[in-house]
């Protein structure tokens, strides 16, 4: 892995906290997690610029929640919940003309190993577009932010027998749609 | 990371590999600066219009004359998988089809969202108004009789023209305001149409002495009202005076608008029965929609006014609502004690001790009622 930043793990411990005010955790949680949630977010929606929106409307409303929250770790799991739903939201007012992949990366020296890796990107990220909502939230929230079953089914307001089902769907769905990509060992 | 669960259908490898796959799909997301603009919106305590104006642009992609391409649902935006509480949220199911980018609408049909937000009275018309909150102007709302007429010109009209019956809420616009409505009946793929006009005050820009808070409440005021009066969450096409106009009490409103988002516009705790003025008798029921710290509803019955003698509370009888951090239904009695004397209480209920505070004013409504035998 090469950014843990938003994982459980990096939270600071209990304690460190205790004199945070709102305005200090939107800073600390922000330096700490602003990116991966973010790249979280890219996952869901595909765009890099509402996925920036999504997670500043989420601080924002950490903020507001702040006085509840208290604790970085409760702080952190209200954020990965609410980019999710907030995500999801935009996915439905998204207009029919859908918006494209985030940008493709110039032309340059050495083309033909960004070319790979950008279809290897666009692959998966067509993988996920293509699964069914659930089914991506659960794949992104286990995979890509290493959470439990049961904080998925916490964060997406689910059982942990829901959460299963919808793991494994999406395992066959990706298997097919994904293919060698899931086999190969990345260089 | 050790593996928390037996993960249905992939191999360890194959996980391995996932992981490997998603951690490089993004890598090359590197989010600008986005302190700045958090801290602009956190600092101060004003409630930015960007979520509705973000939804609302969306919709210029297709030409004005073909709205109808636009999905706009109802948008919580809150913590749980709930939808939006608003008494349109139930013709959700219905728009969904229009969303083509998420192939769930077909294949992964929701468990059915609890809504449970019924109109207490038959031919209700809904209506918002705005109150004040600890968070700044806010809305809630109210039924109104329906007088037998087109519940949309009624529902419009009352919010812009007829005083509330809880006198702890508003209408924002100015005296005199008139509204004429219209709507093509597309269900969520329409458009409601609402030509706004005052002849004493012009209601282009924002008026001295109101708020631009208070301004974009009450826009998304007759946005909220006319979409639960048509049952849909059509957008709203304002007009001015009878013509285009690209502000209204100095809102940018040239586009479709869409409702904001419900977590920084309605007041998240409303209570709606018994109404204003009720009367009530030992063991009345209340019902409301809320959003509770842990989904714990607080409440008292107090003598009088809102500042008055406790009689009775969630202390002897706690009360959660149905989900913790959205909109969520709950329900309670209130057994008065006995002896307690026939008269006038103040129903309140919030959402949090508020005698734990630390400034921060929590939600809450209140409702005079009349306790007889």
């Amino acid at each position: 892995m090469t950014d843990a930043s938003a994982r459980p793990s990096s939270t600071p411990s209990a304690g460190q906290h205790q004199q945070w005010d709102a305005d200090v955790a939107v800073e600390e949680l922000y330096a700490a997690h602003y990116r991966r949630l973010v790249r979280l977010s890219v996952l869901l929606v595909r765009d890099v610029e509402t996925a920036e929106e999504v997670v500043q409307d989420s601080f924002v409303a950490m903020h507001g929640r702040w006085h509840r929250l208290r604790e970085p770790d409760k702080a952190l799991a209200y954020l990965r919940q609410t980019v999710v739903n907030r995500s999801r939201s935009v996915l439905r007012r998204r207009v029919v003309a859908a918006r494209h992949v985030p940008e493709v990366l110039p032309e340059a020296p050495g083309a033909d190993e960004t070319a790979v890796t950008d279809e290897r990107r666009t692959r998966v990220l067509d993988a996920l577009a293509a699964l069914p909502r659930r089914q991506r939230e659960v794949i992104v929230l286990r995979y890509y932010l290493d959470l439990s079953e049961t904080q998925i089914a916490e964060a997406l307001g689910i059982s942990n027998g829901a959460v299963k089902s919808h793991a494994s769907r999406a395992a066959d769905a990706l298997r097919t749609s994904l293919g060698p990509l899931l086999l190969e060992d990345m260089s | 990371m050790s593996n928390p669960y037996e993960p249905s259908g992939f191999r360890h490898d194959e996980e391995q590999r996932l992981r490997d796959l998603l951690d490089d799909a993004t890598s090359d997301v590197e989010p600008g600066d986005g302190l700045d603009a958090i801290q602009t919106r956190t600092k101060v305590r004003t409630m930015s219009g960007r979520p509705w104006l973000v939804a609302a642009t969306a919709a210029v992609v297709t030409t004005a004359a073909t709205v109808a391409a636009v999905a706009v649902l109802g948008d919580n935006g809150g913590p749980t998988a709930t939808d939006d509480p608003g008494p349109a949220a139930s013709t959700t199911s219905a728009a969904e089809p229009t969303v083509t980018d998420d192939a769930s609408a077909s294949t992964d049909p929701e468990p059915s969202t609890p809504e449970a937000d019924p109109v207490p009275v038959e031919g209700a018309v809904p209506v918002y108004y705005v109150g004040e909150t600890g968070q700044g102007p806010r809305l809630y709302r109210e039924f109104h009789p329906g007088t037998g007429g087109d519940p949309l010109t009624q529902a419009v009209a009352d919010a812009v023209g007829r005083a509330p019956d809880d006198p702890d809420y508003r209408t924002p616009w100015p005296a005199g305001t008139q509204a004429a409505t219209s709507f093509d009946g597309a269900g969520a793929d329409g458009q409601i149409d609402i030509d706004v006009t005052s002849p004493g005050t012009p209601l282009h820009d924002r008026p001295a002495g109101m708020s631009q808070a208070e301004a974009e409440m009450a826009v998304q005021q007759l946005v909220y009202t006319a979409q639960a009066a048509v049952q849909a969450t059509a957008p709203v096409q304002f007009r001015l005076d009878g013509g285009r106009t690209d502000q209204l009490l100095g809102v940018p409103v040239s586009e479709p608008l869409a409702r904001a988002d419900a977590a920084s516009t309605l007041a998240q705790v409303w209570i709606i029965t018994p109404g204003e003025g009720a009367e009530v008798r030992d063991g009345f029921e209340v019902t409301g929609l809320g959003s509770f710290f842990e989904a714990n509803v607080a409440w008292e019955l107090r003598e009088g006014g809102a500042d008055g003698r406790v009689v009775a509370s969630n202390a002897d009888r706690p009360v959660t609502a149905q989900e913790c951090c959205t909109m969520a239904p709950y329900s309670f009695t209130v057994d008065v004690p006995d002896g307690t004397a026939p008269g006038d209480y103040t129903l309140v209920v919030h959402d949090e001790d508020m005698s734990g505070g630390e400034g921060f004013a929590p939600f809450r409504d209140t409702k005079r009622v009349t306790l007889i035998r």
